[in-house]
């Protein structure tokens, strides 16, 4: 096979051309990851980065970058035929613990090879990697044959998927192949559960507190799908192997008054999803939760803003994924990795969201998972990460479509 | 009888510029500033505001003390879509008033203290001293103005007149109530791995299901009826968005009959079995909301049971004021709602006894309304009580 022994053939030559290009760029990676991690870009806050990133994608001699509606900055390196996109998402998780962090969270700073800050990790370092890689790619000739994007996206953190959903239909990008680059401690991610927030409803009939025979409590009716839901959330832990699973997370009533009988009551569910349990999978558990009750359930649905002003719906149905060990494209990441790293990557399924859920659980594009950085260390105080997982993974960015 | 009907337009016109300032819970000021003006204009022997802000009227010197009362807050407005005119501005014909307050019961006011008028008028003073009071914040927290009153004002009636709305009825009593929180702890977790978590919502559901099997097992009474019990409201708390509730809370409206203390409400409440699995937190929500003066006078949210005997004296009292004056026998009965007894009654044993103009119903309701005949009628039965009690059934 092709993949199998691209590196192969050219190894020696290969390998030093490589570390050339790592010792060519290394500072200036490290600087451009640093000036990342020094703009705050929370979520719906990405356009003072997205602006710096388009101006460095520019710089290095992209053959096109596009800003598009949503906000999204798309580089493209090449014009192939074998298209493979990188995706980062832009956005970071809040810092309300600032002063009890051992370094500046928007400082960047590096003690002991580790640098520090928000977004390190979640995923800045990724950005800075794809964004190096596509220079690196060019200018190694490994683009013949291919087209690379690189796309550091939005609104990732409340709204997995959406951003890059979006790229896939809208925008009108067809890859082959999607590498997510969210942190695996330069590990080979192979997909992940998928998760749905759902909210039941029942309504009740108000009464006055003083007359509750005279009204029909919402909570009451609640009560009976309560215990279904925590009969069949036992029962998917009883289970072996790869499961789904059953959380409720909230409740709450309402009433026209303190003293009166609640003619509302809601719940929220986090339904954790293997592959296999989709759409019509889960309409059916959530009928048989229901039945007999005058409950009505629905996906939950998060609506926001981009930066740019345009509307954004998470339809919380978010599709597990997975991709088969022997897949063209996880075999070319192995091949890759050997060929950096001389040893077989390690193989594993991501415990979060991510963008996979839109490229390869939405619109069947095969995807794998690969970045820089420990993912336990996402969203916590300190979040720092290896200079040498942000040096491995622009080595591996940059190999990788010479492998496929 | 005939002096009070001479009083009517004087009457109706306090109780529209009663009406006109909007009076919530916490801001009564205004209007108690109003009734100062009124009570002094008509002749009250002495009129003062206490530091809660209610104001208390006297009219004589003698040594049995009778109270009345009406509390002179109101609710909100509620949506004002469902009005038919300004609430507060409110209008009259020959026979109704109408505006927020005129049942609940700003109309109580307008009656008594031109009943201390006709007392004046007609020298139907005796050996009494008639303390006419204006209480605060009741809506809010029933019985917490006389609570203030008894305890810091050595206030100490031999019985109060209730004045809120009976629709000219005699009522001897009312359930109590009381506001009961339960909580169950449990331990938060992501919500992809539930597993590792206990769920305080699962733990408060058979809590649930229990409540409202014991609401159906609760025990009678042949004048009040039952109590109830019911669920009114439902909350949780998590660290996040998709993490397992750690904490989950209802509040329990819990009405009382006789017999019911809050003591035996709350132990029966923990004796439930799944109570005690859950090692739930069972307790009385509490009130400490500044009265408009600022002052602060906590109190557990519990409003006891009261009634009165029938052949108690001040019954026996407005009884005889009534046939004396109506020449008819009257209904002696019950409120559904709570007034400030459950603290005069409820709390200190002190006899309470309800006689008000407007009806129960419009209390709260939208167009609210009262009526000017009964208004009139009040305020003769309050002018002839105090005399008829000391002369025929005080020792």
């Amino acid at each position: 096979m092709k993949s199998k022994g691209c590196f192969k053939k050219r190894e020696a030559m290969m390998k030093q051309a490589i570390d050339n290009i790592v010792e060519q760029n290394r500072e200036e990676l490290i600087q451009f990851t640093q000036e990342l991690i020094r703009i705050k870009s929370m979520t719906t806050y990405e356009r003072e980065l997205a602006q710096m990133v388009e101006k460095k994608m520019k710089e290095l001699g992209y053959d096109e970058v596009i800003v598009d509606p949503m906000g999204n900055v798309i580089g493209r390196i090449g014009d192939g035929e074998i298209k493979i996109l990188y995706d980062s998402h832009m956005d970071t998780v809040e810092v309300n613990d600032a002063d009890e962090w051992i370094s500046d969270p928007f400082g960047g700073e590096i003690i002991d090879g580790k640098m520090y800050g928000r977004g390190t990790v979640d995923m800045k370092s990724s950005i800075a990697a794809t964004v190096f890689a596509g220079h690196a790619i060019k200018s190694m000739g490994y683009d013949k044959g291919k087209t690379i994007y690189v796309s550091a996206s939005v609104m990732e953190e409340d709204y997995d998927g959406e951003a890059l959903e979006y790229i896939l239909t809208e925008g009108g990008y067809k890859p082959d192949y999607v590498v997510i680059c969210e942190p695996s401690s330069l590990n080979v991610a192979l997909g992940h559960r998928g998760r749905a927030l759902l909210k039941v409803d029942v309504d009740g009939v108000a009464a006055h507190g003083s007359a509750p025979e005279k009204g029909d409590n919402a909570v009451y009716k609640m009560n009976i799908i309560i215990d279904r839901i925590e009969k069949k959330a036992q029962q998917m832990i009883q289970m072996s192997g790869e499961k789904g699973s059953l959380a409720l997370t909230r409740i709450e009533s309402k009433a026209v008054s303190l003293n009166a009988i609640p003619d509302h009551c809601s719940i929220y569910l986090d339904r954790r999803l293997i592959v296999g349990e989709d759409y019509r999978y889960i309409s059916n558990e959530m009928a048989n939760l229901l039945e007999g009750t005058q409950a009505s359930w629905q996906v939950y649905d998060v609506e926001g803003t981009s930066y740019t002003g345009k509307p954004v719906v998470l339809h919380s149905f978010l599709p597990a994924w997975e991709i088969e060990e022997d897949h063209s494209l996880t075999v070319a990441a192995q091949s890759a990795y050997r060929g950096i790293f001389d040893e077989d990557p390690v193989l594993f399924k991501w415990d979060f969201c991510t963008n996979g859920v839109a490229s390869m659980g939405k619109c069947h594009v095969p995807t794998i998972g690969f970045g820089p950085g420990d993912p336990k260390l996402a969203h916590k105080r300190d979040e720092h990460c290896l200079i040498s997982d942000l040096l491995g993974a622009y080595q591996f960015y940059t190999v990788l479509p010479s492998c496929l | 009888m005939e002096k009070a009907e001479e009083y009517k337009l004087e009457i109706s016109q306090f109780l529209r510029d009663m009406i006109a300032i909007p009076s919530e819970s916490c801001d009564e000021e205004k209007v108690v500033l109003r009734i100062k003006e009124e009570m002094e204009k008509v002749g009250f022997d002495k009129v003062e505001i206490d530091p809660m802000g209610n104001i208390l009227g006297t009219i004589g010197h003698g040594k049995h003390v009778i109270a009345m009362d009406a509390h002179i807050d109101t609710v909100g407005v509620g949506d004002i879509k469902l009005w038919d005119f300004d609430p507060y501005e409110g209008m009259e014909d020959n026979e109704i008033i109408l505006g927020r307050g005129g049942s609940d019961q700003e109309g109580g006011m307008a009656s008594m203290v031109y009943a201390g008028k006709i007392i004046k008028d007609l020298g139907l003073e005796g050996d009494y001293t008639l303390i006419v009071t204006g209480t605060v914040q009741e809506e809010d927290c029933d019985g917490l103005c006389w609570q203030y009153i008894i305890n810091e004002s050595k206030l100490k009636p031999e019985f109060v007149v209730i004045t809120e709305p009976t629709s000219l009825n005699i009522y001897r009593g009312h359930r109590g109530r009381m506001e009961i929180k339960v909580t169950t702890n449990g331990i938060s977790c992501h919500g992809s791995a539930p597993e590792r978590g206990d769920n305080a919502i699962y733990k408060m559901a058979p809590i649930i299901n229990e409540i409202k099997a014991l609401h159906e097992n609760l025990i009678d009474d042949p004048f009040l009826g039952k109590g109830s019990m019911t669920v009114s409201e439902i909350f949780f708390s998590s660290p996040s968005r998709c993490a397992v509730a750690d904490e989950c809370s209802i509040s329990i409206d819990r009405r009382l009959t006789n017999g019911e203390t809050w003591e035996y409400a709350l132990q029966q409440i923990r004796n439930l079995p799944s109570v005690k699995t859950a090692d739930a937190k069972v307790e009385m929500y509490s009130y400490a909301r500044p009265s408009y003066t600022g002052l602060v006078y906590p109190t557990e949210s519990y409003f006891p049971t009261w009634v009165l005997e029938e052949d108690h004296p001040a019954c026996q009292a407005m009884v005889e004021s009534y046939e004396g004056l109506f020449e008819s026998k009257p209904l002696v009965d019950k409120w559904t709602f709570s007034t400030n007894a459950v603290s005069i009654m409820g709390r200190f044993g002190i006899p309470c006894i309800g006689f008000g103009p407007g009806h129960e119903d419009q209390a709260h309701a939208p167009n609210e309304k009262t009526w000017k005949d009964e208004l009139v009628k009040a305020a003769a039965m309050y002018a002839a009580l105090p005399l008829l009690y000391v002369n025929k059934y005080a020792k």
